[in-house]
């Protein structure tokens, strides 16, 4: 059921927004709902890197091409592309690389085909560092960045 | 004259464990033995803040602390030696502190005056000559002992060891609260001696690396407002609170020139971070670096001619060295490893960094041109050094083996790590000068 209404108000963004304002609820469209969306059709809404490391490995290159594929179908909206570092970076550099990151994945969806001026770029730094589940157990990882709706 | 009297006595102290650093790592550091009694008074008078008996004794246990806290002082056991009478103050038992072993002694006095407030005094004398070194006396309010405790231990610390006080600065740092993923962050000022702890921002964004202004007016730190990672200025008394460029680009690292009206900082765009320095006065933007690679962490030399920065370029951070108009841009570390976080010492003599070696951080100083290496600390995730107001103590953070983080101080005299209680997680310190 929510699945249903999630992709109709996709379709409905692809029509544009003056019909939506009058035809459907607000909450549909809602960054976080598409944000779902994304993680669903795409995999995941985030790519991994190694320690000090800011080169997309193959790994990353077919997650991207996924994610390059939902944005390609949903044109009208618009991403943050947030980048993280480790926690075992110096915190000055950790805004650097973590820029950096989020820089190389900018580069490689516009080859994909996502026009530029529907990406922004947020260095997080070490600030916020995610977790991913193990087995039965959540670790923390920080080198990523994470395609963030807006 | 009277400072030649004492010197083979600092010889014996911390001043030559300076002088060979090598073997302050391996010796427990000598350290200058020092009496402080309880300071006399006249006649024992309340006040608001106590009877001036209470804050005589009080004042001279806070001057036996900060001394002791140095590492450069050792004070003696006062508690069963009879406390000097009044008339003792400016005519010392010296036979008495010399039997306990002091080489100097901190004798002083606390009156009540007519008017409400009181005057301290404080006298140094060298304990074997039997000479006065210098005195100090305060007219203050009541309530302000713990001031008049301070400029005296500071009195003490500049005569013996010839750099500015210690115990009237301030501590800036980043208090840090909640789960990992969720962190709040916010600015703190306090005094060096814990009083008068204040947040100066509310917490709504994570904000990071204060740096205070040469004059201890103004702080400059990044800020992650909105996930727009950008350098701010809060003026401290007014908590007037502004960006530095308004232009939505991301911007981080600031510190200020020793002049106050320059502040460096890292721009990053396009993968590729460089600095910049911006003249207060003007608004106008110049750029330092222009190096493929993450130039960032600038520091600038007490003098102001030269910045010590880190980069990336060469594949893995290093420390360097260039005159603040970008020019000669020189690598100084070459020890092996990763190197970030530089500071120049106010001295000029040292530049403090964080040794990066796999998960391992330590903090460490090398000479501006590359000389003299020399770890300080043996933690394993000890980074963020700033330097006390003399270029002798580094202020760094540490993370335990619980994953707490706190403050803690280490000086170059040698001595074990110190830590400096803070009520929740803090990170990033930044030690002001001295603030009269």
């Amino acid at each position: 059921m929510v699945r249903k209404l999630i992709r109709a108000a996709f379709m409905l963004t692809c029509l544009g927004g003056s019909t939506l304002a009058v035809s459907q609820p607000a909450p549909m469209l809602n960054p976080a709902a598409l944000q779902v969306d994304l993680r669903a059709k795409a995999g995941s809404d985030t790519v991994f890197f190694s320690a000090q490391g800011y080169g997309l490995d193959a790994s990353a290159i077919a997650m991207l091409r996924a994610q390059a594929a939902w944005l390609r179908g949903n044109p009208a909206i618009m991403i943050r592309l947030d980048g993280h570092a480790d926690h075992s970076d110096t915190r000055d550099y950790a805004f650097g690389i973590a820029e950096r990151r989020a820089a190389g994945v900018r580069d490689f969806l516009i080859t994909q085909g996502v026009a530029p001026d529907r990406m922004s770029i947020a260095s997080w730094g070490k600030e916020r560092p995610g977790t991913i589940r193990v087995g039965t157990s959540t670790v923390g990882v920080g080198p990523r960045v994470v395609v963030t709706v807006r | 004259m009277n400072v030649l009297r004492l010197y083979p006595v600092i010889l014996f102290g911390a001043v030559a464990v300076l002088a060979a650093p090598a073997a302050a790592q391996t010796a427990q550091a000598p350290v200058l033995v020092v009496a402080v009694p309880p300071l006399a008074t006249p006649s024992d008078v309340e006040t608001p803040a106590g009877s001036t008996w209470a804050i005589s004794n009080q004042i001279a246990e806070l001057i036996a602390k900060d001394l002791k806290w140095s590492r450069r002082f050792l004070p003696v056991n006062v508690k069963s030696i009879r406390a000097p009478s009044y008339p003792e103050v400016t005519a010392p038992s010296f036979a008495l502190w010399r039997g306990a072993g002091a080489r100097a002694l901190l004798s002083g006095f606390v009156q009540a005056r007519s008017d409400g407030r009181l005057t301290v005094g404080c006298y140094l004398y060298d304990a074997r000559s039997e000479r006065e070194l210098t005195r100090k006396g305060f007219l203050i309010d009541p309530s302000d002992w713990r001031r008049a405790a301070h400029r005296c231990a500071d009195a003490v610390y500049s005569h013996f060891t010839g750099e500015p006080g210690l115990f009237q600065t301030r501590v800036a740092y980043t208090d840090e609260s909640g789960p990992p993923t969720a962190r709040i962050k916010r600015i703190v000022v306090r005094n060096v001696d814990g009083t008068d702890h204040k947040y100066l921002t509310p917490g709504d964004s994570p904000v990071m690396t204060p740096r205070w202004a040469p004059k201890g007016d103004r702080l400059a730190y990044s800020s992650l407002t909105a996930g727009q990672l950008h350098v701010r200025v809060i003026d401290v008394a007014s908590g007037d609170n502004r960006p530095l460029i308004e232009d939505g680009g991301i911007t981080f690292a600031p510190s200020f020139a020793p002049d106050g009206n320059r502040i460096v900082f890292s721009t990053a765009v396009a993968g590729n971070t460089d600095l910049q320095v911006m003249d207060l006065g003007s608004g106008a933007v110049r750029r330092l670096t222009s190096t493929p690679g993450i130039d960032t962490s600038a520091s600038f030399s007490p003098d102001g001619a030269r910045i010590a920065f880190e980069s990336d370029r060469s594949g893995s951070q290093q420390l360097y060295v260039m005159n603040a108009d970008g020019s000669d841009q020189r690598r100084i570390s070459f020890g092996g490893g990763a190197y970030g976080s530089p500071r120049w010492s106010p001295d000029g003599a040292h530049i403090a960094f964080t040794r990066i070696a796999g998960p391992v951080r330590r903090i460490g100083i090398i000479g501006p041109d590359g000389s003299n290496e020399r770890i300080l600390t043996t933690g394993v995730a000890d980074e963020a050094p700033s330097w006390g107001p003399g270029g002798q103590h580094v202020l760094f953070q540490r993370r335990d083996s619980t994953g707490k983080t706190g403050l803690f101080m280490i000086a170059l005299s040698g001595g074990d790590v110190r830590g400096m209680a803070t009520p929740a997680d803090a990170t990033d310190p930044s030690w002001s000068a001295l603030q009269e």
